[in-house]
């Protein structure tokens, strides 16, 4: 286990390299001059130079990225040249933001979906089954900015029960100190998830109720109950582990929508706006970032995997 | 320099002067009890958060965000521009007298009122040469700069006093222009800045040997305050920045870019702030804003608390609206920024550059443009046609009785014909090509050959609804006339990179038409006249415009005197409406929501925002 867990770890380590050299490569194909964008069209060739020269555009490409690798060994991730504040810093102060609301409505659609899935199974064509099912393709198939946005017309403005906007403070204990504005944008994440997790659970869950040792539980004269919290449950979570794992980089960009409608300032709407303002140290710093998660997430999901599932071995 | 200002961003919210129609500043209050104290809130355009305090600003961080929503609350330029909704100098709320030109406008004087700093200094002759000394060593990071231009043109400056100071010319300037977009350009700055480390005592104006007076001193002076800006969280409690002459001081600057601005107790103006408290809101995106807008109070005050905007905007796919804002208690204000909107044809295109060339082409196109179409259309009848590069709107007393007509209303026969008697046959809803190549007056023109097609790539921003239709809107027109138009939308970051000055031979000419999908907004070179942008050469002429004429007629707005001044920037004003170095395009305005207790905003022509003059009522 540990050899293979070294191996994938050194597989990551390639995987973000190329992430890094396809970003970066891609940046530098675009064309125009981004100190013209940056400084705006009217910078003078004084200003354009100084800047090219500041930034070190004025080498190559290659030399460019070699720097870009050694400040990122030394765990710096750049300067970003709109917001006037290191990439480190911006993460550090959004990242806790994103961690709050997208792993508040993971959690929140795990305990939900799980039992509602099982559920489903167990009562397969009947009215529950039916009536989830197709609230859970109405969701799924919602774009969430749509279904943040009727949260807010219905809770917010008509009723007025919670605010429109998530919680403003700039530390993760100020924003859990304003729960009701936690309610939205943590509604928004778990609906959308609860749609797709309920989906995967219902599906496992019936193909795990289809199994001998199930029937042979039946036969035994084991209650209905046990059989679905003992030998269902933990048969049928292995799917949604997987797909848990695969959301962790979710934490950084899933939030970009509920970031927009719901004003919270989040990792995954300063990379969509660093992409646009050309803000390339802001990009490629939270590509590394993205990057490094995706593939921690992976490497743990499989590892849930191994102890979830006792026949599961990694050599 | 002026600055374009993005459509989105733009706008918005202080910036502006009244309309003619419906115009507004908010109401007065008259009748209502005012109140002391209170919390105003101002809502920062998306994602667009004070990111640099020192008022010596770089391209990169030069943005009304941080010029004329943070800087000038806390650090006073020279001169205060926009006068009660008017794009003039407001000398009551200036720290500097009107200037006095002598000596063939070669020698300007100006006298200081009495200001003070918070640590207790005056507002003095030396801070103003402290800023000259600092912009002449560390040119490059001025945003504003323009080669020639400020403080280029100003060859020594002289302390005459603590109130005077004098500054002798290299040549004779037109004495409204000089005060408009050059002494625009002056922040005095405390002597206490005057150091290139933390470490020794803050420098007094009896300090000896200043940094600032040697170049090498001043690039040193620069770097350190350069690099104290970059500690946003540091700035509240800096012993740099705390030192404001300004109505306000900043009490703290969140991360996310909360701004909250306390009264500055030192403030000498006649405008003292009568809030308690002055909050800048960030948002993530304009429906962020706009569903706090709606779901919050409308009412604010000292008893007031929980979700509110005090001073906030709608954005333009909200318009509609208008009565339920106003239903709810908003005030509404139509505001529209001193400027005018265009976009680009690329002169030096090698393939269309020869067509682009043409008058009589140009003139053509413009006739296609239908901006009050546009305006009633797609910018939800908020905006005005730009007719002349020296605006009509707002009310303004540079502009002519021509400013207000449009040479080229929209008319496709009135296009088509101009086209078939320079040599083209139109086909309409097919392609228009040149029949008759030649550089008779009824030829298609130099350059252009027989059979080449009317064909352009226009390029402009995406996410744009008020953009998007209206360049649709064209396309569809141009059809008409045969002329074909492939749109292209990008971000606006590829829009700045692409649209640059280029030789016909560079690759980097390939692009035809261009949308910024913004304004030219007269901030802060306040006085309409054309030498940032239609002079040959000029860094904002980006689209390699070259007319020796023009270029005569803008020469004479910046050197005319006083008396011949305003013949000047007429016969500016009228040659360039009619040779369209830009195709004009309506400018958009703004709707600004006020709580309903809320009152003493007035739009600003340039941009600014006077908080200090809010007050509630009961």
């Amino acid at each position: 286990m540990t050899r293979y867990v070294i191996r994938r770890m050194a597989q990551a380590v390639i995987v973000v390299l190329g992430v890094t050299v396809i970003t970066f490569g891609l940046q530098h194909l675009i064309p125009g001059n981004l100190a013209r964008a940056i400084l705006g069209p009217r910078a003078s060739r004084t200003a354009i130079a100084a800047f090219d020269q500041a930034q070190g555009l004025n080498h190559p490409v290659a030399v460019q990225y070699l720097d870009f690798l050694g400040r990122l060994v030394h765990g710096n991730l750049g300067y970003s040249y709109r917001l006037n504040q290191s990439v480190d810093s911006l993460i550090a102060h959004q990242l806790p933001n994103d961690v709050l609301l997208v792993g508040a409505g993971l959690v929140l659609a795990l305990v939900i979906a799980i039992p509602l899935g099982i559920a489903q199974a167990a009562r397969r064509g009947r009215v529950l089954d039916h009536t989830v099912t197709a609230a859970a393709f109405a969701l799924y198939s919602m774009p969430s900015y749509w279904l943040a946005l009727l949260l807010i017309a219905g809770l917010a403005i008509a009723v007025r029960a919670f605010p429109a906007e998530g919680p403003q403070a700039p530390s993760f204990g100020g924003m859990l100190a304003d729960p009701r504005a936690l309610v939205l944008p943590v509604l928004t994440l778990t609906l959308i998830n609860v749609a797709l997790f309920s989906r995967y659970m219902r599906a496992a869950a019936i193909d795990t109720l289809a199994q001998d040792y199930i029937r042979v539980a039946r036969a035994k004269g084991a209650p209905e109950r046990v059989i679905l919290a003992r030998h269902v449950l933990r048969n049928s979570v292995l799917s949604v582990t997987t797909l848990v794992g695969l959301a962790l980089p979710a934490v950084l960009t899933a939030g970009l929508v509920v970031e927009n409608v719901f004003n919270v300032p989040g990792v995954g709407l300063t990379y969509y706006t660093a992409a646009v303002n050309a803000d390339y140290p802001v990009e490629l710093g939270i590509t590394v970032l993205v990057g490094v998660v995706t593939a921690a997430g992976s490497l743990l999901a499989d590892i849930a995997y191994a102890a979830l599932d006792p026949r599961v071995r990694y050599d | 320099m002026a600055v374009r200002s993005r459509l989105m961003s733009l706008a918005v919210v202080a910036a502006t002067a009244a309309l003619a129609a419906g115009c507004s500043t908010a109401s007065s209050g008259a009748g209502a009890k005012p109140v002391s104290g209170g919390t105003a809130y101002f809502a920062e355009q998306p994602l667009q958060p004070p990111t640099y305090i020192f008022p010596l600003i770089s391209g990169a961080n030069f943005s009304t965000e941080n010029t004329a929503y943070f800087q000038t609350l806390l650090y006073l330029p020279l001169y205060w521009y926009g006068d009660g909704g008017k794009p003039s100098v407001d000398y009551p709320l200036s720290i500097g007298n009107a200037p006095v030109y002598s000596h063939h406008d070669t020698v300007v004087t100006i006298t200081l009122k009495h200001y003070t700093w918070s640590d207790g200094e005056r507002v003095s002759a030396r801070d103003v040469g402290f800023w000259i000394n600092l912009l002449k060593a560390n040119k490059a990071d001025w945003a504003s700069y323009v080669p020639g231009g400020f403080p280029d043109n100003v060859t020594s400056w002289q302390a005459v006093s603590d109130s005077t100071i004098r500054l002798q010319l290299d040549a004779s300037y037109n004495p409204t222009w000089f005060t408009y977009n050059e002494l625009s350009q002056i922040t005095p700055l405390p002597i206490a800045w005057d150091r290139t480390s933390l470490a020794a005592a803050a420098p007094g104006p009896a300090t000896a040997h200043l940094p600032d007076t040697t170049s090498k001193g001043a690039v040193a002076v620069y770097d350190f305050l350069n690099a104290q800006a970059k500690d946003l969280s540091g700035y509240a409690s800096s012993p740099i920045w705390s030192v404001v002459d300004g109505p306000w001081r900043l009490a703290n600057l969140a991360s996310e870019g909360t701004a909250t601005f306390v009264p500055n107790a030192h403030y000498a103006g006649p405008d003292k702030a009568r809030l308690a408290r002055f909050v800048e809101l960030p948002f993530t995106s304009t429906t962020a804003e706009y569903s706090v807008l709606t779901a919050g109070s409308v009412r604010g005050g000292p008893e007031t608390s929980g979700q509110q905007i005090s001073v906030g905007y709608v954005p333009p796919t909200d318009l509609p609206q208008r009565p339920a804002l106003q239903s709810q208690g908003y005030q509404l204000v139509d505001d529209v920024t001193f400027g005018f909107d265009y976009f680009e044809p690329n002169f030096n295109n090698p393939k269309v550059g020869p067509i682009l060339r043409q008058l009589y082409f140009r003139q053509a196109f413009q006739h296609l443009v239908d901006q009050t179409g546009w305006i009633r259309a797609y910018y939800g009848g908020l905006g005005v046609p730009t007719y002349s590069p020296v605006p009509a709107s707002p009310a303004n007393p540079y502009a002519d009785t021509l400013a207000s007509v449009n040479p080229y209303p929209f008319s496709v026969p009135a296009a088509k014909n101009l086209l078939t008697s320079h040599g083209w046959k139109v086909v309409p809803n097919g392609l228009t090509t040149c029949a008759r190549p030649g550089t008779a007056p009824a030829d298609c023109g130099a350059g252009v050959a027989k059979g080449e097609g009317l064909q352009f790539t226009l390029m402009y921003p995406s996410g744009m609804p008020a953009t998007d239709g209206s360049m649709t809107d064209l396309q569809s027109d141009a059809r008409q006339a045969g002329i074909q138009i492939s749109l292209d939308q990008v971000t606006t970051a590829t829009i700045d990179q692409t649209i640059e000055p280029c030789q016909a031979s560079a690759p980097a000419c390939s692009w035809e038409l261009g949308n910024y999908g913004s304004s030219w907004v007269f901030e802060p070179d306040h006085y309409p006249s054309g030498e940032e942008i239609f002079q040959t050469g000029a860094l904002g002429n980006v689209n390699n415009y070259s007319d020796p004429a023009v270029d005569k007629l803008i020469i004479a707005t910046t050197r005319a005197s006083a008396g011949a001044a305003p013949a000047a920037l007429n016969a500016y004003a009228d040659a360039a409406r009619q040779q369209l170095p830009d195709f004009w395009q309506p400018s958009p305005a703004t709707l600004v929501t006020i709580q309903s207790n809320l009152h003493g905003f007035t739009p600003n022509a340039y941009g600014f925002i006077s908080p200090q003059e809010w007050y509630f009522t009961q």
